[in-house]
């Protein structure tokens, strides 16, 4: 007989009451080890899409590699925003398309109107009315002027000829508005 | 009052337990781990891009027509020319070439020759002797050229597109932004002494 209220075996309410109490404090205590990571990807996110919309609006989206690599300039002034010619030393292209091929920043005599001294590079002059229509369809459906910029993206090795070459064309097609995108930077 | 036995005891912490989540269990949670990993890299490769790239534009305004009236051609015009070839530059003024110095014209000849060795971008062409040059031109010609900031540049077919623009920095100003130049990039202030040949075109040697 075992007589003591202390030795008194408890209750199945009492056992069921203890597993919950613990149950809940378990609970609690495994909930407070984990890093709640979702407001830092919420912030991630936010950050990410904010770059990627603000490069690719911008004129500093330039991939620059051994083919292209900007000269330097101490000039001060705002990148433009204008129609991207990119002239590397093997390609040339508009706002990413590729226009032409060249070997070792010459133009091919094949690809100019009046062969090895012609000024005039027949793709890119072909290209560049395309564009002239679509810029000049744009400014009168948004009742602004048309302007004609050009923004010269070129490569600091390259020979001076091919981008009085790209110039030429772009004037001859209609643009008459040269930037020469440059790195700043220097002296 | 009723006490748990070693029995009660075991079965308690036995139900209380927290059970750990098996991988082939946890369909319920979406793992972001992998997700955060990419943005994480996306965001960082983004970051160190676009801190190396800081670009600025040079205007090179299209030659305007001979008879569209402007303020530098009420005046005699000096008609500074600049060119560039392999052994350095020929400045030409006044229907003549400027001698060293850039301060008396007479026959064709090397105004600013080449220096011996090149600078940090092999470069030999001397871009501040260019510059003390057109200095001396503006001394020089003060009247006449007051108001006229119009240069023209013209390179050999093979000199290297960097050296061109070395070359526009050299005649533009005296010090980096003396001259002011507007936010649309056509025209600006020019009126610092420092403030050379702002209005660049550009020409080729044939």
């Amino acid at each position: 007989m075992s007589g003591t209220a202390t030795a008194e075996k408890a209750s199945l309410i009492a056992v069921r009451r203890e597993i919950g109490r613990k149950k809940r404090r378990n609970k609690v205590e495994h909930q407070s080890e984990d890093l709640n990571v979702v407001p830092m990807m919420d912030m991630m996110t936010i950050i990410l899409v904010f770059l990627l919309k603000s490069l690719s609006s911008s004129s500093a989206n330039i991939p620059q590699g051994d083919d292209l690599r900007l000269p330097r300039s101490s000039i001060d002034t705002a990148p433009s925003s204008a129609l991207q010619v990119i002239i590397s030393r093997v390609s040339i292209s508009v706002n990413g398309r590729f226009i032409a091929a060249l070997q070792n920043g010459v133009v091919d005599a094949s690809l100019k109107r009046g062969g090895g001294n012609g000024l005039l590079i027949n793709p890119l002059a072909d290209h560049m009315r395309e564009q002239v229509q679509i810029a000049r369809t744009l400014a009168s459906r948004s009742g602004q002027e048309f302007r004609g910029e050009v923004a010269i993206i070129a490569d600091r090795g390259l020979p001076s000829r091919t981008v009085y070459e790209v110039l030429y064309t772009c004037g001859q097609a209609g643009f008459a508005d040269f930037r020469l995108l440059v790195l700043k930077g220097a002296r | 009052m009723a006490r748990f036995t070693a029995s009660q005891h075991a079965y308690i912490n036995k139900r209380a337990r927290h059970k750990e989540v098996g991988p082939a269990e946890g369909g319920g949670e979406l793992n972001i781990i992998p997700f955060l990993d990419i943005i994480m890299n996306v965001l960082m490769f983004l970051l160190a891009t676009i801190a190396t790239v800081f670009t600025a534009t040079i205007p090179v305004p299209a030659p305007s027509s001979s008879n569209r009236p402007g303020p530098a051609q009420q005046q005699e015009r000096l008609n500074i020319t600049v060119k560039v070839t392999p052994t350095g530059y020929i400045v030409g003024a006044g229907g003549g070439f400027l001698l060293p110095g850039c301060t008396t014209i007479g026959a064709a000849s090397l105004t600013v020759p080449n220096r011996a060795t090149g600078d940090a971008e092999g470069y030999t062409h001397d871009f501040p002797a260019l510059t003390q040059c057109m200095q001396a031109i503006r001394r020089q010609w003060a009247t006449e050229i007051a108001s006229d900031h119009s240069i023209n540049v013209a390179t050999n077919s093979d000199i290297p597109y960097g050296v061109l623009v070395r070359s526009i920095d050299a005649v533009r100003e005296a010090r980096p932004n003396a001259c002011r130049i507007s936010d649309d990039l056509r025209g600006g202030d020019f009126s610092n002494a420092d403030c050379l040949f702002p209005e660049v075109t550009l020409g080729v040697l044939r």
